[in-house]
């Protein structure tokens, strides 16, 4: 897991979103703490940064997504071994507890609901790519 | 010379047939040129727009901007359907400082305006808005527009009421939901179920006291909603005086106590078998051990749905523990098959003898 405090180059975090206006509002608030954001618009576009770029500090992951679900992406994730140890928080609809549970199950590392507080997922984020003590 | 003017008056319609079509073709032409470049204009325009709300309601997110502008007149659609998006995503403080963004930019006044004025569309984005807002100074024409014709618009104008006050407006929006079959029931119970069952309980208690059984069983697909406890007296008054079956179906469908247990297995042996599949699934929830063999009989029911849903009960009740002495009992085929795995569970000895001892069973099932 990589130490933000300590690395001194900004940390990538990699957006798996379908929702145009929720990416852009999760880009803005992460480009504002100084993270640099790749987004990817559906499941396919995962994979191919997946297999493209090197493994981010995080990966922000919408469960709902064209082509490729959430739960299928962080199992590609936990079997890619360059993968295996980047945090995954998932970004999910409040109905959707059942599919939360088995994305949990998979390898996910978190998850926050829509709507969701913008400064409770910051906070999240700062907790999931904090390294263990 | 007959000939000479019969070939004179073709060829003027000929010359005049093809300049009409090349007039046709350049307004055409002209049409979709306009066209385009209108559509080209909008959307600079909206890329305009964009680039100037979009980064401003994300950093409203996290902290109020210090300088807001005023959205013109003519973007107030494009701003509502951005701000309405952003505020449906997110919650709490975030929800309040984008409140503040569109009122110190001026948006609930132009929401205000089209929602006497505008479009159809423009209207239910100013109700939807000023719900959002929870904007009490549309109060009064926000009811009035609830009680419109047009089932979408008046429908969100209920909505946007019971944002601006839940309290306040319950009343309105169940009494307009009992003689309005245009709203639809899903959208209703999913507005009645965002509002809350602190809310909603008591209101909807109230007005099945007073309804008749047409109303009724509109209340009480509406009461899975409720608080229970506060529900279960008018619906156990309901299930003992109404002689209505879509009543006493839907009364049974909601009953999650045992109070009422003896009157349900009563209503297991019911002569319509609607009644009879709703009360084997009321007896699947609050039934006991003692009511298995009640399923067992019901699952030779001439009814399908009455088998399935008994077979459901069955293994809801005895949660895999089924008696042996009554597994023999299993009245027919469809039955066995229901209670298998239930029957698996209990089986004793190896996989293969366990295999051995069922399989046969489900080849002849």
């Amino acid at each position: 897991m990589m130490n933000l405090e300590n690395s001194g180059v900004e940390p990538t975090v990699l957006i798996v979103e379908d929702d145009e206006e929720i990416a852009y509002v999760l880009r803005f608030m992460l480009e504002r703490e100084h993270f640099r954001v790749v987004h990817a618009a559906d499941g396919r576009e995962a994979l191919a940064q997946i297999y493209r770029m090197d493994p981010p500090a995080l990966v922000l992951l919408d469960l709902m997504l064209p082509y490729f679900d959430g739960i299928q992406i962080v199992g590609m994730l936990r079997n890619n071994p360059a993968w295996r140890t980047v945090p995954v928080m998932l970004l999910t609809a409040r109905a959707q507890a059942a599919t939360v549970a088995r994305a949990l199950d998979a390898g996910a590392d978190d998850y926050i609901t829509k709507p969701f507080q913008p400064v409770e997922l910051m906070a999240r984020i700062r907790r999931v790519m904090r390294p263990a003590a | 010379m007959v000939s000479a003017l019969s070939s004179d008056i073709t060829l003027r319609l000929a010359l005049w047939a093809g300049l009409a079509s090349v007039a046709t073709s350049l307004f055409l032409v002209m049409l979709i040129l306009c066209m385009r470049g209108a559509l080209l204009i909008r959307t600079r325009h909206h890329a305009r727009f964009l680039t100037v709300w979009r980064p401003l309601l994300a950093e409203c997110l996290l902290a109020l901007p210090p300088d807001i502008p005023r959205v013109p007149a003519r973007e107030a659609i494009a701003f509502f359907n951005l701000w309405n998006y952003v505020h449906e995503s997110v919650r709490g403080e975030a929800r309040e400082r984008l409140n503040t963004v569109a009122r110190q930019s001026g948006a609930d006044a132009l929401a205000v305006t089209l929602l006497e004025t505008g479009r159809l569309d423009e209207r239910l984005m100013a109700i939807a808005t000023l719900g959002s807002l929870g904007e009490k100074s549309a109060w009064s024409a926000l009811s009035r527009i609830a009680a419109h014709e047009h089932p979408i618009l008046s429908f969100t104008a209920a909505r946007a009421l019971m944002q601006i006050n839940p309290e306040g407006s319950i009343g309105l929006v169940i009494s307009s939901a009992l003689v309005r079959p245009d709203w639809p029931f899903s959208k209703v119970a999913a507005l009645l179920k965002e509002t809350g069952a602190d809310i909603v309980s008591r209101p909807l208690v109230h007005a099945l006291w007073e309804a008749d059984d047409r109303k009724s069983v509109l209340l009480l697909r509406y009461m899975k909603v409720a608080h229970y406890t506060l529900a279960a007296p008018s619906i156990r008054k309901r299930l003992h005086v109404t002689e209505s079956v879509e009543v006493l179906c839907a009364c049974l469908s909601l009953l999650e106590d045992p109070v009422e247990l003896e009157a349900v297995r009563e209503f297991v042996r019911h002569p319509v078998w609607a009644v009879r599949v709703q009360a084997v699934r009321a007896l699947g929830r609050i039934g006991s051990t003692a009511d298995a063999r009640l399923l067992l009989e019901a699952m030779g029911d001439a009814e399908w749905w009455v088998r399935h849903r008994a077979g459901e009960a069955l293994a809801l009740l005895t949660g895999g523990s089924l008696p042996r002495h009554l597994l023999v009992e299993t009245p027919e085929d469809y039955g066995r098959i229901l209670t298998l795995p239930l029957r698996r569970e209990q089986s004793t000895g190896s996989e293969e003898e366990r295999e051995a001892e069922w399989v046969p069973e489900r080849l002849a099932a």
